[in-house]
């Protein structure tokens, strides 16, 4: 509950909700999904804003990208045809690892980018997928990387009263992907993730872009895990090398579901687990 | 601030703090099929349907269902006149405590709105969201195809 709020306001688009956002400072509180934001309890925020009124809820493809509107409930990605056949249904399967049905019914695309909890599983998955963010403030539109957004101090790549209004997924075909989820149950929070896209050429890697979520407060690329694999075949060796890499480049962070070390050891298990389905599913031509 | 809602077809003007969690309004409101489990979104029992999705009313607050539609397990039958899916979890003996079951029931509707023939893997993943402590599962799983069946005819 958020004890002051006295009013709700319902931006019917975009510059309404920014400029309302750019006024109100900290008295303002965004809901989209309300999955994190209900259970607020600023007593500084006297003004909520919905902004799931003013559109950005559907997925297009244009401009050899994959529009995803913020306002895109994650049981609507896990279930969209055209993202299922981005890399192997990897982004519908990021999405659908997020807790339960119910909570993918709430659950926003753009609150789970900028919310960006520890456990946030989609993230993970646009980052392996070389996605962009669009933010959108008084002063315009600022097209990102993700990697960018993912990496950059929070304040300073997301200004008060900018929105993440949309994301861009490159609508490339051929790529390999597959995304892993480890958790205590189906719908706990996460352990570890990971996420591997890879371009081959022939049988050799030619790019691939290896993502660990959830053993740091953000997802990362293992860079030293990539290197590895680059101009190579996806063998047995050089899938238990690249894992390995991964884990001796994580530096884990512990929490009450599990130890740095448990962590730490996951993450070798799980990225092995991701390479080994995109060996699969290169040897079965897609 | 005043929130207009269709709860169960009829309008409601509330009088209401925005920021108030939607299972309380709802409650005081007297939809008392709308549980108080956990109130953290781990458990379904505050399970609601918002615009014909299944929502877990402990997560939302009053002021986001201004201008929609929500629909609780009051809405679909009563005693005397049981809606097929609440008449199914009867039969199937898929009730315990009761609980979870206003929930359960809420998940199933808004799963055979959609796929009226659901195998048992799809109705699993469609109630992954509802926690049974009593039960074990099974009946209810079975009171769905049940209902699944019914609805067909």
């Amino acid at each position: 509950m958020i004890p002051n709020a006295k009013v709700c306001l319902y931006p019917k688009d975009t510059q309404e909700a920014v400029r309302v956002l750019s006024q109100l400072g900290r008295r303002a509180l965004l809901l989209a999904g309300g999955t994190s934001s209900s259970l607020s309890k600023d007593p500084s925020v006297d003004t909520l804003v919905d902004i799931t009124r003013f559109g950005y809820d559907s997925i297009e493809l244009k401009d050899g990208f994959w529009h995803i509107g913020c306002n895109v409930r994650m049981q609507q990605l896990a279930e969209h045809q055209g993202i299922a056949s981005l890399a192997n249904s990897m982004l519908c399967d990021a999405a659908a690892s997020v807790g339960s049905t119910p909570i993918r019914n709430a659950v926003t695309v753009g609150g789970n980018l900028v919310q960006l909890n520890r456990w946030s599983d989609p993230p993970g998955a646009f980052l392996a997928l070389d996605s962009q963010v669009v933010l959108l403030g008084l002063e315009g539109k600022r097209t990102l990387s993700i990697d960018e957004f993912l990496s950059g101090s929070r304040n300073k790549v997301l200004k008060p009263g900018q929105l993440l209004i949309e994301v861009k997924v490159p609508a490339v075909d051929g790529r390999i992907g597959a995304f892993e989820k480890f958790a205590r149950t189906a719908t706990d929070f996460s352990i570890v993730d990971c996420a591997a896209s890879l371009d081959l050429v022939g049988s050799k890697i030619r790019s691939c872009r290896l993502v660990v979520t959830g053993a740091r407060s953000r997802p990362f690329r293992v860079a030293e895990a990539e290197a590895h694999l680059l101009g190579k075949r996806l063998s047995m060796a050089n899938i238990s090398k690249a894992a390995q890499l991964a884990r001796e480049h994580t530096r884990a962070i512990p929490d009450t579901r599990t130890s740095v070390e448990y962590r730490t050891r996951m993450v070798e298990v799980v990225m092995s687990s991701v390479l080994h389905k995109c060996m699969t599913l290169s040897r079965e031509g897609r | 601030m005043e929130i207009h809602v269709t709860i169960n077809g009829k309008q409601h003007l509330w009088q209401e703090p925005p920021g108030e969690i939607l299972l309380n309004v709802l409650r005081k409101h007297g939809f008392n099929s709308v549980k108080f489990g956990c109130g953290e979104g781990e458990c379904g029992a505050c399970s609601i349907l918002l615009d014909g999705k299944s929502v877990r009313a402990c997560l939302l607050v009053a002021g986001q269902v201004h201008g929609r539609e929500i629909v609780t397990a009051e809405g679909l039958g009563t005693v005397d006149d049981p809606h097929p899916i609440q008449q199914a979890f009867v039969d199937s003996g898929a009730v315990q405590c009761g609980f979870c079951t206003p929930g359960m029931v809420l998940s199933t509707k808004a799963l055979l709105d959609k796929e009226p023939e659901p195998d048992r893997a799809r109705i699993k993943q469609a109630l992954d969201g509802n926690l049974c402590r009593c039960t074990g599962y099974v009946k209810i799983i079975d009171a769905v195809e049940k209902a699944a069946e019914r609805m067909k005819r």
